[in-house]
């Protein structure tokens, strides 16, 4: 094992993380499974089929974009360890950060490459091709330690102009144009504007909104009793049922002389488990407005994930409405990290390539396998 | 070799690049060679499992290094066409070592003068990214409230952190003031040799520094010799948090041309004070040997306004003040690149 120098300058706290009283707005609306592919094909589906022995897919069956606001008011480091700390005070009892997150979550479906594959490694997880965080030691954690594409951003989560009302907004560094010298500068990215949370007197008539079928005090209670027992699903599924949000994520290292070139290349797999899932509320979706901004060096990202008609940056707000809204309160435990797939690296003269190694068991597999010992489809 | 998959997430500042016009602030500050065998020995020296074939030392005699400050108003790649350009100011901690290769059979040879870089914080998240993933600088991300007063030569810069003050499960990290420098009168040079026989107790640091172009005083043009930083670029492994999955010594080549306006500050000219907290504590005092406070509140320019100054940082907190033998500032254009990568840990 090669020891990781931690600097007491650069205090970047890994995982697991427990984040207590979170509150969670999301928006759901259709995506082209096309850009999906395209997403896989560029980040996980790396090599040969025959050399990888897996497919990642856009879920055929959820073909849908979800966004993200996620408020954590406390960030627990749950490492009790001092070990990286050559003795010192362990993080966990170094303080609590608080901070927003925004991301656009993608369910993606991998599928083993033969028959024996296809049914022990094939699994669904989250792709999450746009992420961004408040907290810049937070966004060095995310991009280092687990190949998540996180980046710094102003953020902002409100109650709009009404009571029980969302707002929020997203400002990136960015560039307007693909021109030499253009300089980066904060740019508006998104914005989301929501009516008060259902049954309200404002905006569209409640009865225009699905989201009116769940809005009864028992149908309420039924949506949160169904969220927290899928979490008893997974764990009686063997995790058959995927219920936690597993994001997968590739993780890179550039070679500093050359940094056109990866020195390193994986899959990286964690877990963010959903509990004690309260309030549930529904937006009225004819009345959430959600605008992103298509401009210069953010329309790469914006292909991914909305229906884009022009290749190139159109610098015009993209605005249109979701299929659904809706917030609620939760704790959420961020844990399970795990490298699942090394891809083969040349990493040129003078070093030894990087061979590929796999550890793409599905869940449901993990505990019997555990019991009864590898298996070799 | 294989290709880097790019994305939207690494829009980023690739090397070798250029900034433009950039203005440094540098700070010489006397320390303990032991803080340096100290930092050396944990980041350079040791068995990862394997020996680097470098032996890093302090360099003989006094220990000086630059607390630097530089604002890069226009930086961009040399090499790609990229989204790149962009501005940003850094903060850095640097000083000079000693590297001596090491032979098979055990000798020291080839002693090379390096520049290390124990911290770094700055303001663009873009370069915080690239220093740590691709040269392997260890930088932060930081607030950097950068202020020119109305005379000639008035300097004003102070730095916050996402902090807290006292360790504790319920303190809740906010943005604290860690760092002030202010600097006023200061006196034009224009030749360097004649400073460094007025202060011959500094010799060896304005030797370093002349050949380094970092204190070319009225040099334009060319470059002259320029500096060679080394950094320990190391990623974490996603499974076990303590071990790295890649490790490894980078060296990096800046060369400073165009070297204009130098301005040299005498030590009693310059307020330079960290600002006291848990945070900041431990590399307050494995850098420079401060074990504690030096003085009581903030300094007299933050004591006045309040909790809450520039930059939304809060400045309630006592003060670590930092002795600076000389400072200077100048312009230059910088080039900056990755010469090679001297050392894999771990083939």
């Amino acid at each position: 094992m090669i020891p990781y120098v931690q600097s007491a300058t650069s205090p970047e706290a890994p995982p697991p993380y427990h984040f207590p009283g979170v509150t969670v707005n999301a928006f759901v609306w259709e995506a082209r499974m096309g850009p999906i592919q395209d997403y896989c094909d560029r980040q996980f589906n790396l090599g040969s089929l025959e050399e990888r022995g897996f497919v990642y897919r856009p879920v055929a069956f959820w073909p849908y974009a979800m966004l993200l606001f996620i408020d954590y008011p406390v960030m627990i480091i749950a490492d009790q360890s001092s070990s990286a700390l050559g003795g010192q005070l362990p993080f966990s009892d170094r303080g609590v950060v608080s901070q927003t997150e925004v991301f656009v979550a993608l369910p993606v479906a991998r599928y083993g490459a033969t028959l024996g594959k296809l049914l022990t490694q094939s699994t669904v997880e989250t792709a999450l091709p746009f992420i961004v965080v408040g907290n810049g030691v937070s966004a060095v954690c995310g991009r280092e330690m687990l190949g998540l594409e996180k980046l710094v951003a102003e953020i902002t989560t409100a109650e709009g102009v009404f009571p029980d009302s969302f707002k929020g907004s997203i400002r990136l560094p960015g560039w307007r144009t693909w021109t030499a010298g253009v300089m980066q500068e904060m740019l508006p990215f998104l914005e989301v504007e929501t009516a008060p949370a259902l049954s309200t007197f404002r905006g569209s008539p409640p009865e225009t909104s699905l989201a009116t079928l769940a809005q009864s005090r028992e149908a309420g209670w039924m949506l949160e009793e169904m969220v927290n027992g899928s979490n008893f699903v997974e764990w009686a599924s063997l995790g058959l049922v995927p219920t936690s949000m597993r994001t997968v994520s590739l993780k890179q290292i550039r070679d500093a002389v050359d940094p056109s070139k990866a020195l390193y290349q994986s899959l990286v797999t964690c877990r963010s488990y959903y509990y004690d899932i309260t309030n549930l509320r529904m937006y009225n979706e004819n009345d959430i407005t959600i605008t992103f901004h298509d401009t210069g060096s953010f329309h790469e990202v914006l292909q991914v994930f909305l229906q884009l008609d022009s290749p190139t940056p159109t610098g015009k707000p993209i605005t249109f409405r979701p299929k659904a809204g809706f917030r609620f309160n939760a704790d959420i435990d961020f844990d399970q990290m795990r490298t699942i797939h090394t891809f083969p690296v040349d990493r040129g003269p003078g070093l030894p390539p990087v061979p590929a190694s796999s550890d793409l068991v599905a869940r449901w597999l993990r505990p019997l396998r555990g019991f009864f010992g590898p298996v070799s489809p | 070799m294989t290709a880097f998959v790019e994305s939207f997430a690494t829009q980023q500042l690739l090397p070798p690049w250029i900034s433009k016009g950039a203005q440094s602030w540098m700070f010489a500050v006397a320390f303990d060679a032991a803080r340096a065998t100290a930092y050396l020995n944990s980041y350079f020296n040791g068995f990862y499992p394997d020996r680097a074939p470098f032996e890093y030392s302090p360099i003989p005699g006094p220990q000086y290094g630059l607390l630097c400050a530089t604002y890069h108003p226009d930086i961009s790649c040399l090499n790609y066409a990229h989204w790149d350009t962009l501005s940003h100011t850094e903060v850095y901690w640097s000083y000079p070592v000693l590297r001596r290769t090491i032979t098979e059979d055990h000798l020291l040879v080839e002693p090379t003068v390096v520049w290390v870089e124990p911290f770094m914080l700055d303001d663009n998240p873009s370069i915080v990214f690239s220093s740590r993933e691709i040269w392997g600088s260890d930088a932060t991300l930081a607030t950097v409230v950068r202020k020119m007063g109305p005379a000639p030569n008035q300097f004003h810069l102070d730095v916050g952190l996402n902090a807290v003050r006292k360790y504790s499960p319920r303190s809740v990290y906010k943005p604290l003031a860690v760092l002030h420098i202010k600097a006023e009168g200061g006196q034009r040079i224009t030749d360097v040799a004649q400073f460094g026989q007025s202060r011959p107790d500094l010799a060896q640091l304005v030797n370093i520094l002349g050949a380094s172009a970092q204190f070319a005083g009225g040099q334009t043009g060319g470059p002259a010799g320029g500096v060679l930083l080394n950094n320990l670029k190391q990623i974490r492994d996603a499974y076990d948090l303590r071990a790295a999955i890649y490790r490894a010594i980078v060296e990096s080549h800046s060369t400073r041309t165009d070297v204009d306006n130098l301005v040299v500050y005498e030590g009693a000219e310059v307020e330079l004070d960290f600002m006291w907290s848990d945070s900041l504590a431990e590399t307050l005092t494995e850098m420079f040997g401060i074990k504690a406070p030096t003085a009581a509140g903030p300094p007299s320019d933050h004591s006045a306004k309040g909790r809450v100054g520039a930059g939304h940082m809060a400045w309630d907190l006592d003060r670590a003040h930092l002795p600076v033998v000389f400072g200077f500032s100048f312009t230059s254009n910088v080039t900056y690149e990755v010469v090679r990568t001297l050392h894999t840990y771990g083939v």
